[in-house]
């Protein structure tokens, strides 16, 4: 079975009020050291197997330089086996990129970009507290053409607090000039104890508006379906042609809960059962520590009692049903298949969730496609997590 | 010797240091040693100590070396110091032959202060008045001993001025409570007869019945006769509090102690019976026997509802000291299985409803406090309920009658204006006042008990910046024209929701309800209407729109177990909501009736 790699990097130059992500600012002193613990990890879980997708996150890995990502690569392919055609990802700042590293990271052998554009409004992005000027992002565009990435992602945030339709409109069709190869569009969701949420709580900043949201995600759909991209997952948009699909193959490994190892702090991994030799007996979930010093420290202590891996934990069947569920119900066109599910599971479908699917049938919130697979309606789009609360344990 | 008795009280209004004397004299009669003091011996349990409030009385007895050299019993009698518990007051001074009426140098004469003094007099009790606090740099002894002058008669110049804090003058209080309390009259050889003032549940011992003996004298030997329960019983033994319980051979006329009943519930053994010996039984009991009745009424549900086994375990724990606590099994279509309790007022409510919350850890429910409507129908039928769902067809009614009640307010004259319309905007109707005291007025209302028993006496605090304080008594039953208000939740009555009011009100308070609630019920999966209704008219309506966007925006590899917890939390949340039809209700919804404020 091939699996996927996720790296985190952690780091970031400041972060930004609505993160709630493992991210660090101001630790950049700890990346070599970082860096190493990373490669440690990777000799204590890679045996040999195939690679089809490796993704660099953040945190903005574009703080890393390419030669640091020169060592990370060849002890990649040192412990597992990095297929040639893998789809390998970076994570950029657009603020922070030249035409030089662009260059060096297309050399080093990444062939997909991604870059947290959010807006192309300067007030927006001020209130999200991105470093970065929408001049800046169609600069960093362009270079990365120029340094010859062919597959280029935009993530971008609507639902914003005090925004209106029209300014979500020319955000997307300013991101559209610049021909993304894939969008990913999410609505802005407030985490506790963000410094945004503080805000909002305070009263500075007004409460996002849902139904201007919900507004928006459906105007979206259907300036994205006339502009020809295809929408595979709820917050994802991606061309597509019978030569070249540029939809995500790494987030899609998640989506249909294939294997993936996370490295680095706060990562996650999910390896079902015998995918590899940690998960011989049971799928198993690894979970590292959040917090760089204790992620580093962690390491150093699995490779001294030269345990696999300090984090992992089994994960029990039905836990692995409803991660299954809801996970692929976020694939809009291919939804869950039953033939995968009864390989994976050993029994039908319908044997284990069919009343609930039943019920979801009937209220309309889920259709059988073409192909018989289980998807969820259109009109469930934008409240899915009416179906996936169904399959979550109790 | 019976000369050498002293049978005595506090009391005062809360917070104005009564528990503290009562350590005080303790420890100077060496009842208590130094190291055994904690702070507040006689109010034992915490939540007591937290309110300064005395929720069950004690009695202990001190022995004091006076200074004519003669060594003298001190019963001293605590009684709780709470409008709604005047009758277990009433029955404490009864058995007293003299009360310390302790004021607060810095605060003066309360309402509870003279509610109480009032009771006291009525016992026939000698008065004895005690300035407290004088430590504190605000007190002003000299205007307040003048207060008391006016108001008793007893010379400014006699009152003792005290620090029960640090123990400035106490032992001029002792001095004073051998000298002007008369010991206790009654014979010894005689026919027994002993006043239940109060009890409390013991594990091991059953009821413990804390009693005055008037005439005769009770062994643990002798079986027991209760007069009122018409109810034989053989104490476990008798004893005295000094102030844990101490068995003794035997209790004479004028002695105050208590009898171990080994009973299983206080509502065997009610404060106010009478207890005599079976084999020689007096003839006629102590008078003021009465059995206190409960004035409010609410629901008690557990928030959920696998509690509810606890919830039940907890009141019939909470009843074993309780006599005056009632409940039985109530189910109601919103929220399940609980109970309908009834307390003697509102502030007993409050102290069952925190003691559940805080003592037994149960999250609850408590639904709008009712008063008792007596409902008379047109066929000649009087039925009597305690909540609204208990209300019949209106066409059926002739008339509907509610409870009234004499209020005392007492507070500092700047409050009148703020006072009076607080009154009269809840029906209140205006009777007298008085000015006891420079600055000082008591204003006497009528109100109907249902008008004070939500948020009335936070409204008065906050008005009056906590001077004002309040004294209620039943007056009468009286007819208003009193309808129901209902609410409806997507077309359905809900129940717990529903409420008797002045039909004046109906339209105000439907329509308050309504606004509250489109705030605290959230947005489902389609239009939920939400309407108030009275006299079969729908007075006010609001919708709650439907929810258009519940997606997880972003969903990834390292997501998996925050988006399953967070999708298990949202379901959770769901479950813990009442389901009314179709309609997800929160619990804060419930409780809406009670918030509804002041405009």
């Amino acid at each position: 079975m091939d699996s996927s790699l996720y790296i985190h990097i952690p780091f970031c130059k400041r972060r930004c009020g609505y993160c709630d992500f493992v991210t660090f600012a101001g630790f950049e002193r700890m990346i070599p050291e970082y860096i190493r613990a990373i490669e440690k990890q990777i000799n204590l879980v890679g045996e040999g197997n195939q690679i089809k997708t490796l993704y660099f996150g953040g945190g903005t890995p574009s703080l890393i330089s390419p030669n640091v990502y020169k060592d990370v690569f060849t002890c990649i392919r040192n412990n597992f086996f990095l297929l040639p055609e893998a789809e390998i990802t970076l994570e950029a700042n657009p603020g922070t990129i030249d035409w030089h590293s662009l260059d060096e990271y297309r050399k080093l052998g990444f062939n997909r970009i991604s870059f947290g554009m959010q807006s192309a409004i300067k007030n927006e992005l001020d209130l999200l507290d991105r470093a970065h000027t929408p001049q800046e992002l169609n600069s960093a565009v362009s270079l990365a053409r120029d340094a010859g990435f062919a597959n280029i992602n935009l993530d971008l945030i609507f639902g914003l607090p005090g925004q209106k339709l029209s300014d979500w409109k020319f955000s997307l069709e300013k991101a559209l000039e610049l021909d993304p190869e894939h969008l990913s569009l999410y609505s802005l969701i407030i985490e506790e104890n963000t410094p945004l949420a503080l805000k909002i709580s305070q009263g500075t900043i007004q409460e996002p508006d849902d139904d201007l949201a919900a507004e928006e995600y459906e105007w979206s759909c259907a300036f994205l379906e006339k502009a020809g991209y295809r929408h595979y997952e709820i917050s994802n948009w991606a061309k597509s042609s019978q030569t070249n699909d540029f939809r995500c193959k790494h987030n899609l490994q998640y989506w249909h809960l294939l294997p993936y190892y996370g490295l680095g702090c706060g990562a996650v991994g999910f390896l079902p059962r015998d995918s590899c030799r940690m998960s011989t007996t049971s799928s198993i979930l690894m979970e590292n520590a959040k917090w760089i010093g204790r992620y580093i420290k962690s390491i150093n202590l699995a490779c001294e009692s030269r345990e696999v891996f300090p984090f992992i934990q089994t994960v029990d069947r039905s836990y692995e049903i409803s991660t299954f569920m809801f996970m692929g119900f976020r694939l809009l066109e291919e939804g869950i298949n039953p033939v995968d599910f009864f390989q994976r599971f050993g029994v039908p479908l319908d044997e284990i969730v069919g009343e609930k699917i039943k019920q979801l049938l009937s209220s309309n919130l889920v259709e059988i496609s073409p192909e018989g697979h289980y998807r969820l309606t259109r009109q469930a789009w934008l409240v899915a997590n009416r179906v996936f609360r169904e399959f979550v344990d109790e | 010797m019976i000369e050498r008795i002293r049978n005595f009280c506090i009391i005062a209004h809360i917070d104005h240091g009564k528990s503290t004397l009562a350590d005080r004299l303790l420890q100077l009669t060496g009842t208590v040693s130094d190291r055994d003091m904690t702070a507040q011996i006689l109010d034992s349990m915490d939540l007591e100590r937290e309110k300064g409030v005395t929720i069950k009385a004690s009695a202990v007895r001190m022995m004091y070396n006076a200074l004519d050299g003669l060594q003298y019993e001190l019963n001293l009698i605590d009684t709780p110091g709470h409008v709604d518990f005047s009758y277990e007051v009433s029955r404490a001074l009864a058995a007293c032959e003299g009360a310390l009426l302790v004021v607060d140098a810095t605060q003066g004469i309360e309402a509870q202060t003279l509610a109480n003094l009032y009771l006291a007099l009525d016992s026939n009790l000698v008065i004895i008045p005690v300035i407290n606090k004088i430590d504190l740099p605000s007190a002003r002894p000299d205007e307040i001993a003048q207060d008391l002058q006016n108001l008793l008669g007893f010379p400014a110049a006699d009152i003792p001025r005290i620090s029960a804090k640090d123990g400035t003058n106490v032992d001029q209080v002792l001095e004073i409570i051998v000298k002007k309390i008369p010991p206790p009259k009654g014979q010894i050889e005689t026919t027994t007869r002993a006043l239940i003032f109060d009890s409390h549940y013991d594990s091991y011992k059953g009821v413990i019945a804390y009693v005055r003996v008037s005439e005769g004298k009770i062994s643990g030997r002798d079986e027991l006769h209760l007069m009122a329960h018409k109810s034989n019983l053989k104490p476990v033994e008798v004893g005295i509090f000094v102030p844990t319980m101490k068995a003794i051979d035997l209790l004479e006329a004028g002695d105050v102690g208590y009898i171990a009943t080994g009973l299983k519930s206080v509502t065997e053994c009610r404060v106010g019976d009478t207890i005599t010996l079976t084999a020689n039984p007096a003839e006629v009991p102590l008078a003021g026997y009465r059995h206190p009745k409960p004035m409010v009424f609410a629901g008690i549900y557990p928030v959920e509802g696998e509690d509810y086994p606890e919830l039940k375990d907890a009141l019939e724990k909470l009843q074993l000291n309780d006599a005056s606590l009632i409940f039985e099994p109530e189910t109601s279509q919103a929220l399940n299985f609980g109970f309908r309790c009834g307390f003697l007022g509102l502030f007993h409510m409050e102290i069952i409803q925190e003691r559940l919350e805080r003592e037994y850890d149960l999250d609850i429910i408590v639904t709008a406090p009712s008063v008792e409507y007596e409902v008379h129908m047109r066929d000649g039928q009087v039925i009597v309920i305690d909540s609204p769902v208990q209300l019949p067809d209106e066409g059926l009614i002739e008339e509907i009658r509610e409870p009234w009640m004499n209020l005392e307010i007492f507070s500092p004259t700047d409050y009148y204006g703020t006072i009076m319309d607080l009154v009269t905007k809840r029906r209140g109707v205006f009777k007298e006042q008085d000015y006891p005291a420079p600055n000082r007025v008591q204003l006497v209302f009528e109100i109907p008990l249902s008008e004070i028993i939500v948020n009335f006496f936070d409204e008065l605090k906050s008005r009056t910046r906590g001077y004002a304080s309040m004294d209620y008594h039943f007056a009468d039953y009286r007819a208003g024209s009193l309808v129901k208000l209902e609410v409806l939740v997507n077309q359905d009555p809900v129940d717990a929701l529903a409420s008797i009011v002045h039909k004046d009100e109906a339209y105000h308070r439907g329509q308050s309800l309504v606004t509250k609630l489109k705030d605290l019920i959230p947005r489902q999966q389609f239009d939920v209407p939400i309407q108030a209704s009275s006299s079969g008219r729908i007075i006010s309506r609001a919708n709650i729109k439907a929810v258009r966007k519940d997606v997880l925006a972003k969903c990834y590899g390292g997501d998996i177990t925050r988006k399953n917890k967070l999708l298990d939390k949202q379901k959770k949340g769901k479950k813990r909501m009442k389901l009314i039809g179709k309609v997800e209700i929160p619990q804060a919804a419930f409780m809406a009736v009670l918030q509804l404020e002041e405009e």
